[in-house]
């Protein structure tokens, strides 16, 4: 019997991605034949106004849903590995919160005051993120891990606190509290070419640099000492992971809003299907985090229409019983 | 034999504590020794452990071949180090396979590919400790005495010329316990040096070669078991009655006694 590697299966679920993506610009309010989408995307001649769907408005936004899902899905992929805690990601940890806090703050200046602050919105997203982290890090820290239970705890607090202060400052900029649901339940809605290229390239980075700590992430999944016992510089990873996964939501949530779960659900998804060696579990929670958030966003923009339901929303609904599941599994056989 | 170890006026305080965990500890240890620390709860044997394997932040010097294990990076340390706890606990589940092959991580390329060389030594590690046949098993599937083995095997592939055992035996039975000391005993006779501290005085005593007992963190004593195993040290140390017997191959055996009587002596 023909024995297949997990490495070889993951290669083969590579065209799901095709499948998806294309699936995904065919499908919306306005309906685009298959075949048009493919004639366009080969660069050959379609009707205008469906050249004007595919190629402006849905293919940067379904490009932007392949990026984006696949930054919280390495992101939760390692903190999950690096905390020694499989209920670990951007959004539970209030990465997201405070990222989003982070990038409206720009926004609010820019608005109010200095108009060129909106090119920092990216920085202040990454400095408010890394608070966030820190912030829950140390609330749940018991002499010297991370309880599950005080993590969820102290994620919450994080994430109500920069949530109010998300809503507070949309009101107090905007005197309009509509744009908070962009920004506390997601959308790609807002994709434009220049978010696609900035989450693109900050993905890519991301997905090679966690593909290339993968040895030491499995080293760090039986605890911070065994890893130092097999070499590895557990502070120094620790950081790097961290500030880089931090800085990698932080893009991700000014593009796109805070959509959670995505990092908590996909990477245990991997996992089932490709065991838990991070050689894999990392490009394989890159491409799965990509088909999911491209998945969700078909449903979300074209299952209530004229209304499109907030990303969010849609993850949080699958994401949400997931949750629950890990949690009252016990953490090793997770 | 040459000198493997050799540790100077080593102390560690514990931070926000005023109390020594190790207070100027000199000894030293040469190349094939098998050396079995025992000493009540909380009197430094883990620290010990810790200290050498450059866990902590010790004062003093451990010196490993004349080099101070401060000034080793740390990737060259786990090749000369191998550290086995009581247990090992990884997040996830995985192949008994994965967990060994984990012991080559010093070794391994950026990507964590395993070469030829690193296969060999993950193969002699499972054949040394007899669990071929665990290979393909999950690791949560298997018994705590064979999870044990299973993370021998890994510290095993790992290839370390010194073995840092810290309480290592004590989930495990009578069976798994002898086992596991038995293929300690094989790598110390081809070259390995052995350092495993013991709640049980009657494997220590088995095992070692030489004895250090610890007390509030000072070696109380250092010897052969004969000499260090007394009724005396049993007392002063630990603060309990036994009666002490010379077992097979002239091993001390320590029994623990119940009779109030005796006790109270």
């Amino acid at each position: 019997m023909v024995k297949f590697s997990k490495s070889r299966v993951f290669f083969l679920t590579l065209p799901l991605i095709l499948i998806f993506v294309l699936a995904n610009i065919a499908i919306g309010p306005v309906y685009v034949p298959l075949i048009e989408v493919f004639k366009s995307l080969i660069g050959m001649k379609v009707p205008y106004t469906d050249r004007i769907i595919i190629l402006q408005l849905r293919l940067p936004r379904v490009l932007l849903g392949l990026g984006v899902g696949a930054a919280l899905s390495v992101t939760g992929n390692a903190f999950q590995a690096m905390l020694k805690n499989p209920l670990a990601d951007p959004y539970i940890l209030g990465v997201s919160s405070g990222a989003a806090f982070g990038a409206i703050l720009a926004n609010v200046i820019a608005q109010l005051y200095y108009p060129y602050f909106v090119f920092y919105m990216w920085i202040f997203a990454f400095v408010f993120g890394l608070l966030a982290t820190a912030i829950t890090y140390f609330v749940s820290r018991r002499h010297g891990k991370l309880p599950p239970t005080e993590l969820i705890l102290s994620g919450v607090i994080v994430n109500l606190m920069f949530g109010a202060g998300v809503t507070f400052l949309i009101v107090y900029g905007w005197r309009d509290v509509q744009i908070t649901s962009f920004w506390l339940l997601g959308s790609l809605s807002g994709a434009g070419w220049h978010d696609v290229l900035l989450v693109g390239i900050s993905s890519t980075a991301a997905v090679i640099f966690f593909m290339a700590i993968s040895k030491y992430l499995n080293a760090m999944v039986a605890g911070e000492e065994e890893a130092i016992y097999l070499g590895v510089n557990v502070e120094m990873m620790k950081l790097l992971i961290f500030v880089i996964g931090t800085l990698i939501t932080a893009i991700a949530v000014s593009t796109s809003g805070i959509i959670g779960f995505v990092g908590l659900i996909i990477p245990h998804i991997s996992r089932r299907l490709f065991g838990s060696d991070h050689r894999i579990s990392t490009p394989a929670s890159a491409v799965f985090g990509g088909i999911f958030l491209v998945a969700c966003d078909t449903v979300a923009r074209s299952a209530f229409t004229p209304a499109e339901m907030p990303i969010g929303t849609i993850t949080a609904l699958i994401g949400a019983p997931i949750f629950i599941y890990i949690l009252r599994r016990r953490v090793q056989n997770v | 034999m040459s000198e493997v170890l050799k540790i100077e006026n080593l102390s560690y305080v514990y931070p926000k504590s005023a109390k020594k965990a190790l207070d100027s500890l000199n000894f030293s240890i040469e190349k094939g020794e098998i050396i079995g620390i025992i000493g009540p709860n909380g009197s430094g044997k883990t620290t010990l452990i810790k200290a050498i394997s450059g866990l902590v932040e010790y004062e003093g010097s451990i010196k490993l071949y004349g080099e101070e294990i401060k000034s080793i990076p740390r990737i060259e340390l786990a090749k000369k180090i191998g550290v086995m706890a009581q247990e090992f606990s990884p997040i996830y589940d995985a192949k008994a396979i994965d967990i060994v092959e984990m012991g080559r991580t010093p070794y391994t390329n950026l990507f964590g590919d395993l070469s030829d060389r690193d296969r060999k030594y993950v193969d002699f590690a499972f054949k040394a400790l007899n669990i071929m046949h665990l290979r393909e098993r999950m690791f949560y599937s298997l018994s705590g005495g064979e999870r044990q083995i299973v993370y021998a095997a890994k510290v095993f592939a790992q290839s370390p010329e010194i073995f840092l055992l810290d309480e290592a035996t004590v989930h495990l039975d009578i069976g798994n316990a002898q086992h596991l000391l038995l293929k300690m005993k094989e790598r110390a006779s081809e070259g390995s040096t052995v350092i495993a501290t013991f709640h049980d005085i009657n494997q220590a005593s088995a095992f070692a070669d030489r004895i250090i007992v610890m007390k509030s963190g000072k070696i109380y004593s250092m010897g052969d078991p004969e000499e260090v195993i007394t009724r005396k040290m049993i007392k002063e140390v630990y603060n309990a009655t036994c009666e002490i017997v010379k077992g097979p191959s002239n091993v001390v055996n320590v029994f623990m006694t119940l009779d109030t009587m005796l006790v109270n002596q």
